[in-house]
């Protein structure tokens, strides 16, 4: 865990050095990158653990940056929101960010959503994963790879997380409050709609079961189930 | 807008009707007194005279039958009438004669009239002399349907001369009302009715002058935003300084650090408010749900309660019912909030702060009532305004931005509800919500 490898892109370079320093004290090994294009190269051809990404960078813009990188890569992404801009909260979720944190935000939230987002993704909680199908979808625990009838698909470390859990209690109701809590690790905010987000994002890569309904089905103000539905 | 033509219209018509009676009165009574220059006597005289020598040819054509029938002719039309009266002052046709005062009066004339027979008779022309009786009196039929034809032309032409001035009026009085409900684009922009110099020129100013004012509110509201923003900067760099600081003094000056914190997260809460009462003020509205108000006051009241521990004070929900509403959900939230978080704010310690919701007049009301000092009857309306406090409030620096009212305000009246305050019986602040159900309930 010590010594992760972080990109952080933040265009506020004082900002990128306090954080850098404060980010080191909590064992994380900390680059810099100061625009949206440098960011995105660096990202690609490093090998880091994570990205902080900024949503305004100049040259590309976070959002941009991010969506150019999900199309092959799955490296976490914990994206920096402006205070009061939800819309960007929704936008960075949508493109694939596995958690945000506002901006001007508390430095030791950052550290904490940081550890929690590598914890999820380094598979430290594997030992409670074995591989499960479902339906026409298969779950590989080792590699972490998601095949829906044989053909594999690209998921962001926390849509599989989701879809773990959604798996395991495959055709019962799994409440927002415990996905959150689960696989974000904070409670669940009201009006937070990151859970659906990323539920949304989820249907689409996995499209509809036989009867030609979601696999994920929706239970009124209860959650999210995984629909068990033969395969015709 | 309707009433000001209609006004202006019944005025316009009135005064063209009384015009019309007035011309009348003025030209019958100059044909009655005014004296013909040089003859001494008046129009009326003279036409009277002109009349009686008619009946005098007419008694020297026809005799005694012919001057008979002849009267019997003229008989019956006009303010006017023709006696002939022989030497016993009986009339030829047999109606009741003159009195002698009447023949005598200004109103008649006489002639004598002999006929080829010898006969003598007196001819006298009798004009009525009642100026009312004589307007409605034996009037040919024709005479009536002038009447209305002039006073419906008086009409058109009184609607026609209302609309010119009651249209740009009301126009330029709709785009007044719009720009003092907030809409600061309102415009009158070209007059199509109405297009005097003066109503053009009206409309223009008051163009200019909406145009002047939404120029300085939007500079004002973006340097407040833009300072907002610009202070988010260095507050995030404030805010990792001091995890280091805190980090590298090893416990030395914790308290100070603490005193830090707590002002940084203050000087964020400001600045956040303030942001988000600017994006009020200069978005569109987002994305409306249908909200389950019961629902979001229960989660706001459950999340206050921790507030309310410190103060400390109960919260209570005294009254609820499923009600859903449509509304932007973040904001209806923040305006919930921004209400119960005032109310455990203010409220004396250990109180209680009672929250009722309910529906009246089709319409969803939220109450919150604290136990607190009330503010002044004259303050009710102000403390929804950036920055206002009562004098009470600013004594006890209770804390707080002085825009969560305002914030509250802005975002209920964005969901087309109304929200106000009053001192409640028994002492308290109670402000109230008012909602409009969604469609579905």
């Amino acid at each position: 865990m010590n010594d992760a490898k972080i990109l952080l892109a933040d265009d506020d370079e004082e900002l990128c050095h306090l954080l850098r320093d404060f980010l080191a004290r909590e064992g994380f090994a900390v680059d810099l990158a100061h625009d949206g294009e440098s960011a995105f190269r660096r990202a690609m051809e490093g090998d880091y653990d994570a990205l902080i990404l900024d949503v305004m960078l100049p040259q590309r813009s976070g959002l941009e940056l991010l969506r150019e990188l999900r199309r092959d890569n799955a490296l976490p992404v914990l994206m920096l929101t402006a205070l009061g801009e939800d819309i960007d909260r929704i936008l960075g979720l949508e493109l694939g960010a596995d958690d945000y944190v506002p901006k001007p935000c508390n430095p030791r939230e950052i550290a904490a959503r940081l550890r929690a987002i590598l914890r999820r993704t380094r598979g430290e909680s594997e030992a409670r994963l074995s591989d499960i199908s479902v339906g026409p979808v298969s779950l590989r625990a080792a590699s972490r790879s998601v095949s829906l009838r044989g053909e594999p698909v690209t998921l962001t470390g926390t849509e599989f997380n989701i879809l773990a859990i959604l798996l395991r209690e495959a055709g019962h109701v799994v409440s927002k409050e415990t996905l959150s809590q689960d696989v974000l690790g904070r409670p669940l905010g009201p009006f937070d709609r990151s859970i659906d987000v990323h539920i949304s994002k989820l249907r689409r890569k996995l499209g509809n079961a036989a009867d030609g309904k979601s696999l994920i089905g929706t239970v009124h103000r209860g959650g999210y189930l995984f629909r068990v539905v033969e395969e015709g | 807008m309707r009433s000001l033509f209609w006004r202006m219209f019944a005025a316009f018509w009135l005064v063209s009707v009384a015009l019309i009676v007035a011309l009348a009165w003025s030209t019958t009574s100059n044909f009655e007194t005014a004296k013909i220059p040089g003859l001494g006597v008046t129009r009326l005289q003279a036409a009277m005279d002109d009349q009686l020598i008619h009946t005098a040819h007419e008694l020297d054509q026809g005799g005694s039958d012919g001057l008979r029938r002849w009267l019997g002719g003229t008989t019956g039309y006009g303010p006017g009438t023709i006696y002939v009266l022989d030497a016993q002052r009986h009339d030829l046709l047999g109606r009741e004669a003159p009195s002698p005062e009447q023949v005598a009066s200004e109103r008649a004339r006489t002639r004598e009239l002999r006929a080829s027979d010898g006969a003598r008779y007196l001819g006298v022309a009798v004009f009525e002399g009642s100026f009312l009786k004589r307007l409605v009196w034996r009037r040919p039929s024709a005479f009536w349907s002038n009447i209305v034809i002039a006073i419906l032309i008086s009409a058109l032409a009184s609607a026609l001369l209302a609309s010119y001035v009651a249209a740009p009026l009301a126009r330029i009085r709709a785009s007044a009302r719009r720009v003092a409900r907030g809409d600061l684009s309102a415009r009158v922009g070209n007059l199509r009715y109405g297009r005097s110099a003066e109503m053009l020129a009206l409309a223009d100013e008051f163009d200019r002058m909406a145009a002047r004012l939404k120029d300085l509110v939007e500079g004002q509201r973006r340097l407040i935003r833009d300072v907002s923003h610009e202070m988010r900067s260095p507050l995030s760099r404030l805010r990792v300084a001091l995890e280091l600081a805190r980090a590298q003094s090893g416990g030395d000056a914790v308290t100070q650090l603490d005193r830090i914190e707590r002002e940084t997260l203050r000087l964020e809460e400001l600045i956040t408010q303030a942001i988000q009462l600017s994006r009020m003020e200069t978005t569109l509205p987002g994305k409306v749900e249908n909200v389950a108000l019961d629902e979001l006051v229960a989660d706001i009241t459950a999340d206050a309660a921790f507030e309310a521990q410190a103060r400390p004070c109960t919260l209570q929900i005294t009254q609820s019912m499923p009600l859903a509403v449509r509304a932007e959900p973040d904001l209806l939230m923040s305006a919930v909030e921004n209400v119960v978080r005032n109310a455990v704010t203010y409220t004396a310690v250990n109180s209680l702060i009672d929250v009722r919701l309910d529906r009246v007049d089709g319409q969803a009301r939220l109450r919150v009532r604290d136990s607190g000092p009330g503010v002044p009857p004259g303050d009710c309306a102000h403390i929804f305004e950036p920055y206002f406090r009562t004098d009470t409030a600013r004594q006890r620096s209770s804390g707080g931005s002085g825009l969560g009212l305002a914030i509250a305000k802005r975002a209920v009246e964005r969901q087309g509800g109304r929200i106000h305050a009053a001192n409640a019986e028994g002492g308290g602040l109670e402000v109230e919500i008012l909602l409009p159900l969604a469609d579905s309930v």
